[in-house]
């Protein structure tokens, strides 16, 4: 009697245990994760979200460190973003690096980015630029000079594989310049390198 | 046996979730005397111990802040951690909070740190955590 009562429940503490584990390590169901978490996918063959996260982090904390911002002759500086370039194999759209980059520049409070002039012409916000454009006609400025960025932002994205027997290793360099438009001098760069290495993708870090 | 077994599996499986919390120690003035350290994670803080702090002042207004990290472990680990940012008033201040992994050699000291989103930032917490491989070690 004794035999069989311990055998129940070395029975029930073993099935505890495996529904348990199955729980732990089983199908996960589609489900919100935070996007800033630690339990995203991992990628071994693209970009993910916390990878640009990490990057447009350190490069705006090390421009930041550098003093340059604070040195131009008026407050908040005007920005502008130059080239930025993709040369990785990951077609992302390069916004989901340089958005990220401005939004904490703006939080800085030292910088406003400018929609007067754009690259090639071109500007982001149009309604802007026209409505910027008309203002100044209207008040008889067409002929001063208009808010012209003291900076401007280049940037390119670079990628570096490798691999030994099944390990795979990716890395992806994120390079990124401030040029000073008043000397037409580079007065920051800064290179953040993001490595990732393993056979498939996984979730977590 | 088989049940203490299973209850401490389960008890470890859910300990490694728990995140360890260190604030800065204030003197009147501000300045930094220490650090607490809340670490329900008690796996977590042998491998990731605080041992101390510091501040400073970068462009003029915007704080940046470090720390040493001590592992007493005799494998490398590795660990997740992340600053997070308050105003004068407690309020947090959102950005340049995202989590960074890092390894760690045994007995080794390393020292992260962060630089504030705003100058608007009065003070910090750090979060470590272990969300993941718990017992993770791998060669260098």
């Amino acid at each position: 009697m004794k035999n069989k009562n311990s055998l129940t429940i070395r029975n029930f503490a073993f099935a505890t245990t495996l529904t348990g584990l199955s729980i732990t390590i089983g199908c996960t169901p589609t489900q919100y994760v935070d996007s800033k978490g630690t339990n995203l996918v991992v990628s071994m063959n693209k970009v993910n979200i916390q990878d640009f996260e990490k990057a447009s982090e350190a490069l705006v904390a090390s421009m930041v460190e550098s003093g340059v911002l604070s040195q131009a002759p008026n407050q908040p500086v005007a920005l502008s973003i130059s080239r930025v370039t993709n040369d990785t194999s990951d077609q992302f759209d390069t916004d989901q690096l340089m958005k990220k980059i401005r939004i904490s520049l703006l939080q800085t409070g030292k910088v406003q980015v400018t929609q007067a002039v754009g690259l090639g012409g071109k500007v982001e916000d149009p309604m802007a630029k026209e409505t910027y454009e008309a203002k100044r006609f209207l008040a008889g400025e067409s002929q001063t000079p208009v808010d012209l960025p003291y900076f401007t932002i280049s940037a390119k994205i670079l990628e570096n594989s490798t691999s030994a027997g099944s390990t795979k290793q990716v890395s992806y360099i994120f390079q990124m310049s401030l040029a000073n438009t008043t000397s037409g001098r580079l007065v920051w760069e800064g290179e953040k390198t993001i490595t990732k290495q393993g056979e498939k993708n996984a979730i977590g870090f | 046996m088989m049940v203490a077994l299973s209850l401490c599996v389960f008890a470890m499986l859910g300990g490694c979730n728990l995140t360890n919390t260190v604030r800065p120690n204030r003197a009147a003035d501000g300045a930094i005397t220490g650090v607490s350290q809340s670490a329900p994670n008690w796996w977590l803080e042998s491998k990731a111990n605080v041992v101390d702090s510091r501040e400073s002042v970068v462009d003029g207004d915007t704080k940046k802040v470090q720390v040493s990290i001590f592992s007493s472990q005799m494998q490398q680990q590795r660990f997740s951690y992340k600053f997070e940012w308050f105003d004068k008033d407690g309020m947090k201040v959102g950005g340049m909070d995202s989590w960074q992994s890092v390894m760690i050699l045994p007995q080794q000291t390393i020292v992260v740190g962060a630089t504030a989103p705003s100058p608007k930032v009065s003070d910090w917490i750090l979060q470590i955590s272990d969300t993941n491989y718990p017992w993770y070690s791998s060669t260098p």
